[in-house]
């Protein structure tokens, strides 16, 4: 990779060839894919069941044994680093999991691993910061003594979310995360991704920066309509369509995909 | 599948353990045999500890009598019942065969032989209880038990029980089939118990990798379950020893007339000994394991972890 100047400085995720085959089955789950995700990025990855979108989303978190390249910000990702690159690329699962013990056990959590040396202590010294996501999301203090099985599985995608969002991420992963909330809880969900989103703004700059990115995997097409301005489609582990959407209009216009070579690569935007 | 797991069970437990009281307590005294029937109910001499035949059938009818409610309740067990008790009065027939030989035979390399065959059908049995496996679990098993095993049997022989060749299998051969027989049931224990709750706590598991956690952190909680599960059988043991059972190699000490304070002696440096080498087994069996289901890059191979 070339030094990185000006524009490519906003990349910040690079996937090169990237294939990952079931050892069991044989089977190619992502056929050497390339995807850049740059800052601003706000990608929906559809298609059908199986066709590999949460393959896409894992390989991207390095969660799964792969073949081929992920770069971040430029730079290969080594071994020891890739803890602390999970936390800035958080992977949000469809089924929320937690721990035993409470919920603020759960939220605290992530700050007693190693990769969490230089970053801020927990935001539990800021009481405030984790009143306000809560708050967000409508949810009562008190449920952070309760246990997680306790809670709906809405209230859990939420409290996910919002553990995940404590880690100040720059770019998450969000594989169907409303796919089992209501449509009152799917609202709450998505204004506090827009939201996470937007702030990333820089208001003191004439033209705002965004600093953050988001994939996003749907069936539902409204809402990829109305959470992303990309979209990749997936089909037997390889992009076979990347459409943009227009901003506002919802009209997807179509982009020339070669067949070896599928890149997701918005730095000519 | 369960009756086959259980049966082998059975089987490296009898070859590995039972000898202990026999052995250790039955070469001390040498006692003419009464064979014959009609001394059956004569009172025994003290100190005279073999048995006739005759007698070890009556023990037999004891389990007999069980197989006979199985059949009548219809439990089927009773088939069971039957192949295990056949295989145990098979293998031990044989170990005794094999024992005389070896105790004739008063060889450094024979009484070693032996001891690696028992080491490696320990290894090999620790794997049948487990559910779920990844491919080089036999060879990790093997290795576990061997140096957990050996190491301590090292130690009690050359250091505390000191006899005279070192290598005299009276000692050697049932000490170490203690020691085996404990460490690969604890190995058993752990191994299964961590590959099955590895699986259970995928979610749980995967979701602490995602939020930054290493490799260890996220396998710490199901490696410490895993260790504390197999160590809860010796730690019940020696809990209760004593009060609830008067242990196994005692027992045959006492048989044979040892003092009791003797008895004792040898009994509490045996728990010590057996509940290191299940520590030490357990131990190495789970960090081989989670080396081997975990990769450097902070991923857990999730496709080596299957049902056989």
């Amino acid at each position: 990779m070339q030094p990185v100047t000006g524009m490519a400085e906003r990349t910040l995720i690079e996937l090169r060839d990237v294939s990952r085959i079931d050892s069991n089955s044989g089977r190619q789950l992502l056929n050497s894919l390339s995807v850049t995700v740059c800052a601003g990025d706000r990608i929906g990855v559809v298609g059908a069941s199986g066709s590999g979108k949460s393959t896409l989303m894992r390989s991207i978190a390095m969660l799964d044994p792969l073949s081929g390249e992920v770069l971040h910000r430029g730079t290969r990702i080594t071994d020891d680093v890739i803890p602390s690159y999970r936390r800035k690329v958080v992977y949000l699962s469809q089924r929320p999991c937690f721990t035993g013990g409470t919920i603020e056990e759960n939220l605290r959590l992530p700050f007693q691993f190693k990769s969490a040396n230089g970053y801020p202590a927990s935001p539990f010294h800021e009481p405030d910061l984790v009143a306000a996501e809560l708050d967000a999301f409508e949810l009562a203090p008190e449920i952070l003594h309760r246990s997680p099985e306790s809670l709906s599985g809405g209230e859990q995608q939420m409290l996910a979310l919002i553990r995940a969002l404590l880690l100040e991420p720059e770019v998450l992963l969000l594989d169907e995360p409303t796919a089992a909330l209501d449509p009152a809880s799917r609202e709450k969900f998505e204004s506090r991704i827009h939201r996470w989103y937007n702030a990333s703004n820089d208001t003191t700059h004439k033209e705002p920066i965004k600093e953050k990115a988001y994939l996003w995997t749907s069936h539902d097409p409204t809402q990829v309509n109305r959470m992303t301005q990309k979209t990749v489609t997936m089909n037997h582990g390889q992009l076979t369509l990347v459409s943009e959407i227009a901003s506002n209009t919802g009209n997807a216009r179509e982009i020339d995909s070669p067949e070896n070579e599928q890149q997701v690569d918005s730095s000519g935007d | 599948m369960l009756a086959k797991s259980t049966a082998l069970r059975t089987n490296s437990r009898w070859i590995l353990q039972v000898i202990d009281a026999q052995t250790l307590a039955s070469i001390i005294p040498k006692s003419q045999a009464t064979n014959l029937l009609g001394q059956f109910l004569e009172p025994r001499p003290h100190g005279d500890i073999s048995l006739s035949w005759f007698e070890v059938g009556v023990a037999a009818t004891l389990l007999l009598i069980n197989a006979i409610i199985s059949l009548q309740l219809g439990l089927g067990i009773a088939k069971r019942i039957a192949t295990s008790s056949v295989r145990m009065t098979i293998q031990l027939a044989i170990l005794g065969l094999v024992l005389k030989q070896i105790f004739e035979l008063a060889q450094p390399a024979p009484v070693l032989g032996l001891a690696a065959v028992m080491t490696v059908i320990a290894g090999v049995s620790a794997v049948k209880r487990i559910d779920y496996r990844y491919p080089t679990i036999y060879r990790n098993s093997i290795f576990a038990v061997w140096t957990s095993a050996w190491v301590v049997t090292s130690v009690t022989v050359l250091l505390i029980v000191r006899p005279q060749p070192w290598y005299s299998p009276q000692v050697v051969i049932p000490l170490l089939g203690m020691v085996l027989g404990n460490s690969l049931t604890g190995i058993s224990l752990g191994l299964d118990r961590f590959l099955s709750e590895l699986r259970n706590r995928r979610g749980e598991v995967e979701t602490m990798l995602a939020l930054g956690a290493t490799r260890w952190e996220s396998c710490r909680g199901v490696f410490i379950e895993a260790t504390r599960t197999a160590m809860i059988p010796i730690l019940n043991t020696m809990s209760v020893a004593g009060i609830v059972s008067i242990p196994g190699m005692m027992t045959g000490q006492l048989l044979a007339g040892a003092e009791p304070i003797d008895a004792v002696k040898y009994q509490i440096m045996i728990m010590f000994v057996i509940a290191a080498a299940i520590a030490i087994g357990v131990v190495l069996s789970l960090l081989l394991s989670y080396r081997n289901v975990t990769n450097s890059q902070h991923q857990i191979e999730w496709h080596q972890i299957q049902r056989p």
